[in-house]
């Protein structure tokens, strides 16, 4: 029988893991330089820019302001996960529009700073990016267990064979 | 044409888009937002995919999704790290004399240690035109990245299928 929790707490320890790899990276540069080479593994997901990025301990966290907020809004709401969803019975993705409001939200604030509406505001990118962040697990989390109990499926026919 | 061709098709497809978006300039910075590039190739991978295999009454589940993604991210992430090597070679540019130079423009003293790599590292770019630990480094980046959000892609573009095939039912 496929169990639909190892899912859940294999995508909770990745993004669990994940944030404690953002925010210990400017402590552990204090104590080695040689850590900051780790900087460029998440310059390929962020910009990186030091002024859009929130400092710890003397250290710049490797992701802007936008990302911290996606990435910390989807360990909240991955914990969160099964007491805002019957968890272990319905196990579907809700509507896309709900994916939809944060990703306009989004794209809004980057054309109003484009268009010089408002100057860079760091709130705002940490709002949308965690605004984003907290509806992401709820369309991931049902797709990865779809995912894993098809190849477990696959997997049992297959030995039956 | 069969379920294995619209796989590799679709993976193709996918790697494209992935790539076209990390190499073009300006529409690069899509991937700043936390590889949204990435995650877009994935989506129209398995768009694609559905798309086509409708027309030979094959269903793609949550595996064929995940699968589309993930090897398109591994096939991108290898594209890109060799287009990254060959454009370094032909430029031959050094970007870390340029790095240390804007460091030292904008008032930042690097540590002796930093530095002492950092030049080890220049060394390299003078003496072969690109620096094999910094190309193993971008290599290995891109192996991890690419396919993660690509999956992620993937799986996403998955719960849409889903959702709208529910609907119709």
């Amino acid at each position: 029988m496929f169990k639909q929790h190892i899912t859940y707490f294999i995508f909770l320890l990745g993004i669990l893991l994940f944030n404690i790899f953002i925010y210990l990276l400017p402590i552990a540069c204090n104590y080695n330089d040689d850590f900051s080479i780790m900087y460029s593994v998440f310059g390929a997901v962020c910009h990186q820019i030091d002024s859009r990025s929130f400092h710890l301990f003397g250290g710049k966290l490797p992701v802007c302001f936008r990302c911290q907020g996606i990435y910390l809004a989807a360990l909240i709401s991955t914990l969160l996960y099964p007491f805002l969803k019957s968890f272990f019975k319905n196990y579907e993705s809700p509507s896309v529009l709900l994916l939809l409001v944060p990703v306009l939200l989004m794209i809004t604030d980057i054309l109003l700073e484009l268009t010089a509406v408002y100057k860079y505001i760091s709130l705002v990118k940490f709002v949308t990016g965690f605004s984003l962040g907290f509806v992401l697990p709820f369309f991931i989390l049902p797709g990865l267990k779809n995912f894993f109990e098809e190849i477990h499926i696959n997997k049992l026919q297959n030995e039956y064979k | 044409m069969s379920i294995n061709k619209i796989r590799i098709f679709s993976i193709f497809l996918s790697a494209f888009v992935m790539i076209f978006i990390s190499v073009m300039p300006i529409i690069s910075i899509i991937n700043l937002f936390c590889c949204a590039g990435i995650v877009i190739g994935g989506l129209i991978g398995v768009f694609y995919m559905d798309h086509k295999t409708k027309s030979i009454n094959y269903s793609i589940s949550f595996k064929d999704a995940g699968i589309v993604g993930a090897l398109s991210g591994i096939l991108s992430g290898i594209i890109l790290s060799i287009i990254t090597l060959a454009i370094t070679i032909i430029t031959r540019e050094n970007p870390i004399d340029a790095g240390i130079k804007t460091f030292e423009e904008f008032g930042f003293q690097l540590p002796n240690e930093v530095l002492n790599q950092l030049q080890s590292f220049s060394e390299e770019y003078s003496k072969y035109g690109f620096s094999f630990r910094i190309a193993l480094l971008n290599l290995l980046g891109n192996l991890i990245i690419y396919p993660i959000f690509g999956f992620l892609g993937g799986i996403l573009a998955m719960s849409f299928i889903n959702k709208k095939r529910q609907k119709i039912v």
